[in-house]
């Protein structure tokens, strides 16, 4: 077994990219959405162009079951993992899970990190700038705002944050060293993240 | 083999061979309809009796090729989930159908014996998979995932299956 650093960087077609579009003083650009203007956090282009390249590399090649990502400070070997979570090319009901199909133009699910309720993007968002929707928002992601900023107005991180995404095949292999599926190696890296990140490690499934 | 299924196969046998003599009861015979008392007083006669505090289980199928795991889940109170897992299995709603199907017959007798693992946290000493974590909340998963590569198409949990 490696330790899960040097797993992460061992994994072939890895990447670490900024998750949120912030300015030099750490301050997180926002947009409006809808009839209500609810207002969003924005994701960075270079996150965004990762993701797309990431889903649609993946769905050309008939062994690519998803992509794994790690929401987390720092990059490399200095990288402290926050959130573990995944997206499957596989859909519960379709050949193609609605979070990845049409990616460019899918910015309501993105791969998990869309800007609706139910998505990660959109669920801080509400969290942090608490505007009226169907439910209340989720104390997860109340547990994410206070964890990633500093303020909520002006939204500004207590540091960068990156984004850690790694494409996942049939062949892929885990912290373990074990052949695994993607829902496996989820749990495999959320498991020892719990022991070597228990201090930050905001996943709360599978500790 | 696929996915390391050989060495996953050996992992599990490793982990739950040790437990099941002293923490396996068999809730079930072979076509036995369901009986929620029944199985309730059966788990009631494990050593020490059914443990009250958060606990991995394991449900078997005893099979031509051996014990076969079917579901494994986590409980704070094994009994009382028990409890709701009968329920949900006599009657056959949402994902329990596949229950149904996987392990009754047309007439909701049992294909084969049934046999139930539940080994409390503070029992457990070693994690399935070497240098994981051994908390019951890991171990589950680990359990999980080992055993959906080592007995293809048998496990009816969901999550921490691939699709």
């Amino acid at each position: 077994m490696t330790s899960l650093r040097e797993w992460f960087q061992s994994v072939t077609g890895h990447r670490f990219v900024p998750l949120f579009d912030a300015d030099e003083t750490l301050i997180v650009r926002t947009k409006l959405m809808g009839n209500s203007e609810k207002q969003i956090l924005k994701r960075s282009p270079a996150m965004e162009n990762a993701v797309i390249s990431c889903i649609e590399q993946g769905l050309s090649t008939p062994e690519w079951e998803g992509m794994m990502y790690v929401m987390g400070w720092g990059m490399g070997s200095t990288f402290r993992p926050l959130y573990v979570g995944k997206a499957e090319r596989r859909g519960v009901k379709h050949g193609v899970s609605g979070n990845i199909a049409n990616i460019r133009k899918n910015s309501g699910k993105f791969a998990r990190w869309g800007d609706g309720l139910d998505y990660h993007i959109g669920d801080l968002s509400h969290a942090m700038f608490e505007f009226e929707a169907y439910r209340k928002p989720m104390k997860k992601y109340k547990r994410w705002a206070s964890t990633l900023f500093r303020s909520v107005s002006p939204p500004m991180l207590t540091e960068t944050v990156n984004l850690y995404l790694a494409p996942w095949c049939a062949d892929s292999t885990g912290p373990s060293g074990l052949s695994v599926s993607l829902p496996d190696g989820e749990k495999e890296v959320i498991a020892l993240a719990s022991v070597e990140f228990a201090d930050s490690l905001l996943n709360v499934d599978g500790v | 083999m696929a996915r390391d299924a050989e060495k996953k196969l050996t992992l599990l046998r490793e982990w739950w061979d040790a437990l099941l003599p002293t923490h396996a009861v068999r809730i079930l015979d072979s076509g036995a309809s369901i009986e929620k008392a029944s199985v309730l007083e059966r788990l009631s006669r494990l050593p020490g009796g059914c443990p009250q505090s958060l606990s991995i289980y394991v449900l078997f199928a005893e099979t031509a090729e051996g014990q076969v795991p079917v579901y494994i889940g986590k409980a704070d109170l094994p009994l009382i989930r028990w409890g709701q897992h009968l329920d949900g299995w006599l009657a056959g709603s949402g994902v329990y159908s596949d229950w149904r199907l996987a392990l009754l017959d047309d007439q909701g007798r049992a294909r084969t014996n049934l046999c139930l693992l539940i080994v409390p946290g503070a029992v457990i000493s070693r994690p399935p998979k070497p240098g994981f974590p051994k908390t019951v909340g890991s171990v589950e998963y680990q359990l999980v995932g080992l055993a959906a590569d080592a007995y293809p198409g048998k496990l009816l949990n969901h999550e921490g299956v691939g699709r």
